[in-house]
């Protein structure tokens, strides 16, 4: 979204004219501004606080002739989120880790994982990459550990419900951060 | 605990129970070896092919006379690898004492927790109340490097403070101090059973 967008959004959500919207918000980021530069901070309702913070003088290389300068003091803006805004921006994505069902399921997958390692470190898959899908990274774990890993499946369903496991493959998933590595 | 009152004889299972590779085996196998041949049974160990318990291990011991009744254990391991669930719930079944033999290494901290978790667990799903069962804790592998400063061990996995030993259980040290701290944790819940269940019929 740029200026023009924002100013078209505010005048059709607010029923106002464009004309009326770009002299509102035009007014609007004046007086920001200007109460930044004076010091002072803005606190926007449901967005955030905007405020000016100070940097110290520093001394820096130029990249070219390696020579010392020294950068001045400067106030530069900064943005602290209102909490709705930033638990707006984190939930487009699932949030899981608050129910303790799904924090369990990842222990388990830990804890059985991190036994395979123990008791077969010779059989972890290695050949795994972090882009694999959960499915070809269950099909490489039961090839690699054979009747082992249905064992392992069958003690994660046994203990984990199945609403846990539709939402996530955690076994899956920690095999990939054990054992995966980029993609080449 | 079985009772054959024909031949004066009381049996208690006794189990070691822990996460994998913690020193459960290395516990039986060390009382096995200390145990006189006249009182000791074949230790009987099923391992898989990398020599790892696989279902459990057992002995049984003649530990002499106690009020007049001959007390045999029957000492049992788990297997420790979280993928065993129902052999270790099978094995734990009916148990008298429980040792809890926790690894002392940095990187088995979350192993350790989840295992007593599952232990417990599986106790309370058997209908078990947890103070009523006997459970020693021990916490094995104190010569690895980095070990887990004691106070920690304590804190996260016994916070009732039970009984709890440090060992070293492949050199022997600290494996008699639980085994004996487990059989008197025993035998003084056996006592107190007993003495309610007088109690009761007294009234």
């Amino acid at each position: 979204m740029n200026w023009s967008t924002l100013i078209d959004a505010v005048a059709e959500r607010s029923g106002v004219s464009r004309k009326d919207a770009h002299a509102a918000l035009t007014a609007a980021v004046d007086i920001i501004t200007e109460q930044l530069v004076s010091g002072a901070s803005v606190r926007l309702h449901r967005l955030g606080t905007m405020t000016s913070r100070w940097q110290a003088p520093r001394i820096l290389r130029k990249i070219n002739d390696q020579q010392k300068i020294r950068l001045d003091g400067r106030y530069t803006p900064a943005f602290r989120p209102a909490s709705r805004l930033r638990e707006a921006l984190a939930n487009r994505t699932p949030q899981r880790w608050r129910d303790p069902h799904h924090q369990a399921a990842w222990q388990l997958s830990e804890a059985l994982l991190g036994d395979l390692e123990l008791y077969h470190e010779a059989q972890v898959p290695r050949s795994l990459v972090t882009n694999s899908t959960d499915e070809d990274v269950v099909k490489t774990c039961q090839v690699a550990f054979g009747p082992t890993w249905s064992q392992v499946v069958r003690t994660f369903e046994a203990q984990t419900p199945k609403a846990i496991r539709d939402s996530r493959n955690y076994l899956a998933a920690v095999a990939r951060e054990r054992w995966a590595s980029p993609p080449t | 605990m079985r009772v054959n009152t024909a031949r004066n004889q009381i049996h208690l299972k006794l189990v070691y129970y822990g996460p994998g590779m913690s020193g459960k085996t290395t516990n039986l196998v060390q009382l096995h070896e200390a145990a006189p041949q006249k009182r000791r049974g074949e230790l009987l160990r099923l391992d898989t092919e990398t020599e790892r318990t696989l279902f459990f291990d057992y002995f049984p011991l003649n530990i002499g006379s106690i009020g007049g009744y001959n007390i045999k254990l029957d000492l049992f391991t788990t297997p420790g690898q979280s993928f065993y669930h129902d052999t270790r719930r099978a094995v734990l079944e009916g148990a008298d004492g429980v040792v809890f033999v926790a690894d002392s290494s940095p990187s088995r901290e979350q192993a350790n927790r989840l295992s007593l978790r599952d232990l417990y667990g599986t106790l309370e799903n058997r209908g078990r109340m947890l103070s009523t069962v006997p459970i020693i804790f021990q916490y094995n592998k104190r010569d690895v490097q980095g070990a887990l400063p004691l106070s920690v061990m304590e804190r996260t996995l016994n916070p009732e403070k039970r009984p709890a030993f440090p060992a070293v259980a492949v050199a022997g040290q600290g494996v008699q101090e639980t085994h004996r701290a487990l059989i008197a944790a025993v035998l003084q819940q056996l006592r107190s059973q007993a003495k309610s269940r007088s109690a009761r019929a007294a009234r």
